[in-house]
């Protein structure tokens, strides 16, 4: 990753003060990592200067839900806009939205995730800017992870690194996060909600964008056996309420999170345990993984064409054949995806 | 309200502190000729002209009180807990529940009945990890209810719904609150909230929402003089997290394991340094916020967001409520005399 290409992409998300505020203790640990406030713009960087005048313009022309990204801070620069920003969070003098987004704790994760995408994962992400700048949109991926959703992070990362206009992925989860200790919590503050009609209809509504994992816990604890065959897409769901919404779908291809771990299979047993040792605990399987830590696989995400649905309505959204047909396409689509990526991946780490 | 006749109200639950204000604001509304209030407790306020009345809302003195205020407008604010320990658990749910019972079946009979308002709480939905993250009124409540408490609550509001089903058809207004705090309030949650350190759920971090007592005062006001008919759930806008309000508050959080929890909050309560019901463990574990734009709509924004509400109960609000340090003070002077 050369240094270059870093200071590059933060300089097109500079804009915003806090970026800078957050990142800036990045660059005191990493020095690979250089970030420039935006009140003192670098001197090679008039060409930056433009590019950052037109994103402003962008930005200025659509309503901007602070939630969407991240709030503005502090106007000081450096240190005293970091030691703002600690103030403030000690004394609870911070905005969260009603879904719990709280884009402050959100943002203390981006430094390590910005690491794990360029250096450890050495993601490679195309088709970043089919996700579109301010309009709603809904992410499908396929799932991966065995032991966390890295993949889910590794898309956030991208749309916040490489995107034009960074967007941030509210994703929906099932149930079993919101009553498992601390990522019941982790989850809400990044911005997730429950995989509901409800939260749905109501994220969308906000012109936010959305990641679905419709594979949902198949796909998490995929055995290695079976990676990279999409498996079964729920009840196509997620189809509907595109439809009703009409929000166009982006089918994203992942590769590299179902490599991360060699899982043998799925054991009750384990389950069992665990929610034995944590109460409230109602895992249905455990993945037995062979190694514990994640591997440095080469990672390459595909942002895939949108799958416009603007021409259906709540009535088609009825038309079940129909929910089953968009749905099949849309998981033949990240299938080809991964065919695809697959093929051009030398071998499982470069 | 159209006909400008003068009104006859009956209000429940006056020994109850935030009542006892509402009463004592609708004293000034010249359109109102009488003002009765009932609860099992002594009020600790004295009133310049509400009738008081300690009577059992599931006794035959229901009968008699109701034929001598004649009342056109019920306001029944007798909640089904109470933060002192006049009342244990099943007494409550035998006054609160039995009461309302009682109370709306008794009302069938009164010719000048036109209105009845209910206030209830938002602990009706109970808390659960499947539910959406934002509830609407239009959310169904779980069967069975998650706690005792909301079973309770899903109760009375069935109870006063006939009400407005029955053959009298009265306007019947449901005003789902959050939990209320306020500077000077000693309500479940603002005691927990302010103790010095504060237990908390370990691996947990609920979204919490609250509703400030002033724009609860407000709101029922409006309630017991504007045509409102219908369930409104009323909040702050905004929420907070557990952990970011006792930020707000300079509180140490005390996280506790949670098979240890229920124990560590039953031992708060047996000292008396709070008096926090079983139903808020829920709360504490999953959170509850709701969507409260119904409320807004009819009832304009409220003066405190959530944040707000939490702020003011610290004390750090820059707005102190200054009549309600005037209300506590008389309020210590009245239970010294």
């Amino acid at each position: 990753m050369s240094q270059q290409q870093t200071s590059t992409n933060h300089n097109s998300t500079n804009h915003w003060p806090f970026v800078g505020a957050i990142a800036d203790a990045a660059a005191w640990s990493d020095p690979n990592v250089q970030i420039k406030q935006s009140h003192e713009p670098s001197p090679k960087t008039a060409d930056h200067k433009q590019e950052r005048q037109q994103t402003d313009a962008v930005s200025r022309g659509v309503s901007r839900d602070v939630f969407d990204y991240d709030i503005p801070i502090s106007d000081k620069p450096g240190l005293d806009g970091y030691l703002e920003l600690i103030r403030r969070r000690l004394a609870g003098d911070y905005e969260i939205d009603e879904f719990g987004c709280d884009p402050m704790y959100g943002q203390m994760w981006w430094p390590l995730f910005e690491q794990l995408y360029r250096n450890y994962w050495r993601v490679e992400s195309t088709g970043v800017d089919n996700v579109p700048r301010s309009e709603r949109a809904m992410i499908v991926a396929n799932h991966s992870g065995g032991s966390y959703a890295w993949d889910a992070v590794m898309i956030s990362t991208a749309l916040h690194l490489e995107h034009r206009q960074p967007r941030y992925v509210h994703y929906v989860s099932t149930e079993f996060f919101y009553d498992t200790p601390f990522l019941s919590f982790d989850n809400r503050k990044k911005g997730a909600a429950l995989a509901c009609r409800e939260d749905f209809v109501r994220l969308l509504e906000r012109d936010l964008v959305v990641g679905v994992f419709p594979e949902g816990a198949k796909g998490f604890l995929k055995p290695s056996d079976k990676r990279y065959r999409v498996q079964r897409f729920g009840r196509g769901g997620f189809v509907q309420l595109a439809m009703m919404t009409r929000t166009p779908i982006i089918p994203v291809s992942v590769i590299g999170g179902e490599e991360l771990h060699f899982s043998l299979g799925n054991s009750r047993l384990l389950a069992n345990l665990v929610n034995r040792l944590i109460p409230q605990e109602r895992a249905d399987s455990f993945p037995i993984l062979l190694n514990m830590l994640p591997l440095p696989v080469k990672w390459r995400i595909e942002f895939g064409e949108p799958i416009n649905l603007s021409s259906y309505g709540a009535e088609e959204a009825m038309d079940t054949l129909l929910v089953q047909q968009i749905t099949e396409q849309v998981r033949s689509q990240i299938q080809e995806g991964l065919d695809r990526n697959l093929a051009m991946r030398k071998t499982m780490f470069w | 309200m159209g006909d400008q006749q003068q009104r006859r109200i009956l209000v429940t639950g006056i020994g109850d502190r935030v009542v006892a204000e509402l009463v004592r604001e609708l004293e000034d509304d010249d359109s109102i000729e009488l003002i009765a209030g009932v609860d099992f407790r002594e009020p600790r306020r004295a009133f310049k002209r509400t009738e008081v009345m300690v009577a059992d809302l599931r006794s035959r003195a229901l009968g008699h009180i109701l034929s001598a205020v004649r009342p056109d407008t019920v306001l029944h604010l007798q909640r089904g807990f109470y933060g002192d320990d006049e009342a244990s658990a099943e007494e409550a749910h035998e006054i609160s529940v039995m009461g309302t019972i009682n109370l709306a079946a008794s009302l069938q009979r009164v010719e000048s009945m036109r209105k009845f308002v209910l206030m209830s709480s938002l602990h009706v939905y109970g808390g659960d990890p499947m539910d959406p993250a934002i509830l609407t009124e239009d959310a169904k409540l779980r069967t069975p209810a998650k706690t005792k408490f909301a079973g309770e609550l899903a109760e009375i509001e069935g109870a006063v719904n006939l009400l407005a089903k029955g053959k009298r058809k009265l306007a019947v207004t449901c005003l789902r609150f959050a939990d209320l705090i306020g500077r000077h309030s000693e309500e479940p949650m603002a005691r927990y909230l302010r103790m010095p350190i504060v237990p908390s759920l370990w691996g947990y971090d609920p979204r919490l929402q609250f509703c400030h007592e002033r724009d609860a005062i407000a709101i029922l006001k409006r309630a017991a003089l504007e045509d409102c008919a219908g369930l409104y759930n009323v909040a702050g806008d905004g929420a907070v997290y557990l952990s970011q309000a006792l930020r707000i508050g300079a509180r140490t959080r005390l996280p506790i394991a949670p098979p240890l929890f229920g124990t560590a909050i039953g031992a708060a309560n047996f000292a008396g340094l709070i008096a926090l019901p079983a139903h808020h463990l829920h709360t504490l574990r999953y959170g509850r916020v709701v969507d409260n734009a119904r409320a807004k709509l009819r009832f304009g924004q409220l003066s405190y967001t959530t944040r707000e509400a939490v702020r003011d109960l610290y004390g750090t609000w820059a707005e102190p409520a200054a009549e309600f340090k005037k209300a506590a003070q008389e309020e210590r002077r009245f239970a010294a005399a």
